[in-house]
């Protein structure tokens, strides 16, 4: 299972629930919705696709395998927006 | 050596150059915001000989910060205990120069510089911010000059419980209607938005911040600062509400100066 973590070049904070990231390579301003944001806050202890989706099924009403598709999905869509990188061991 | 000490709200920078002449467009470009006490950030100007790059390049790291251009080369030390601006001298240059330099310099502050009117009366200051288009040379044509901070660039400082809008010299269309130094505490924040009677709606904070981060004038890609940046916008729009204005050009000034007022009441 890939490990993901944020990147070097972001600056991102969390204001009532919304989570706020610039992407200082591409001056970009990303702002993730609350169940992104329920994610993003995540990477940083649980990094990859499962156990971010464990997390999603504990709190919101989703089963499992559209938690995983959902989760991979938007970790797909991070690293492609260069918020987030896979870890290499 | 010639001195002048332009001082925009709380950042001073003191240009110290050679040509007489250079010193004559200073005096006359930043007369509203000279200052006679020569204690800013120092920067020793001379004439630019060669072409520096096309494009702007910032560049920021623990050695120092450089500014590019076409027109003008700097090189400060991380701290800005000097500056060395290699610069045609024309207005124009100057003056994008300074803009770019201002933001630099007066982040580790708490100091923004925003693509927005700015505009205060006795309770406090506004700050309509938004791109080119979205009102804010309208806006401050129909409250006025006399009160304006400026119709494009408006420089606020984060320090403590509060913000504080600032006037700068740095207009747009209304050409430096105002061009004198002026402050308010920040009383609100607001996008601007075209319709046919005055309204103010608060605004959720996120919205606030997203209108504010995207109005924010920065050049640097360098991730330490851009998390300043981004710290100090959280920190104004947890001390400052925010609005969506609705007006219309013909709006009476009167209407939209006792809306505004009524929601700091």
């Amino acid at each position: 299972m890939t490990q993901y973590r944020r990147t070097r070049h972001i600056a991102a904070r969390t204001i009532e629930g919304r989570a706020f990231i610039i992407n200082t390579a591409s001056s970009t301003l990303h702002e993730l919705d609350e169940c992104g944001t329920f994610l993003w806050e995540r990477i940083p202890r649980a990094g990859d696709a499962e156990t971010l989706a464990e997390h999603l099924i504990g709190v919101y009403e989703v089963d499992a395998g559209r938690a995983r598709a959902d989760t991979t999905a938007f970790l797909s869509e991070l690293e492609h927006l260069g918020l987030i990188e896979p870890i290499h061991e | 050596m010639y001195r002048r000490t332009i001082a925009i709200g709380p950042l001073a920078v003191t240009c110290m150059c050679d040509d007489r002449s250079f010193d004559a467009l200073i005096a006359r470009d930043y007369k509203m915001f000279l200052s006679p006490r020569h204690t800013g950030l120092p920067v020793r100007i001379m004439p630019l000989t060669s072409p520096s790059t096309d494009d702007l390049a910032v560049t920021a790291n623990r050695r120092g910060i450089t500014i590019a251009r076409d027109d003008f080369h700097s090189r400060s030390d991380a701290a800005f205990t000097l500056t060395d601006l290699y610069i045609h001298r024309d207005t124009y240059s100057l003056n994008s120069w300074l803009r770019i330099f201002l933001t630099l310099a007066g982040l580790r502050r708490g100091i923004l510089l925003v693509h927005g009117a700015g505009w205060r009366d006795g309770t406090g200051a506004w700050l309509f911010a938004g791109r080119s288009g979205a009102g804010k040379s309208t806006i401050t044509r129909i409250l006025g000059k006399r009160h304006a901070l400026s119709d494009e660039l408006t420089l606020l400082h984060h320090a403590g419980a509060g913000t504080t809008a600032y006037s700068t010299p740095f207009w747009g269309e209304l050409q430096r209607g105002g061009e004198q130094s002026r402050r308010g505490a920040l009383r609100g924040i607001c996008s601007l938005r075209h319709g046919a009677a005055v309204d103010l709606t608060p605004a959720a904070r996120p919205h606030t911040l997203r209108t504010l981060l995207s109005t924010i004038l920065f050049f640097s890609d360098n991730a330490g600062l851009m998390r300043r940046l981004l710290a100090t916008a959280a920190a104004i729009t947890r001390t400052t509400p925010g609005y969506t204005l609705t007006f219309s050009r013909d709006a009476r000034p009167a209407s939209i100066t006792r809306t505004l007022r009524e929601a700091v009441a």
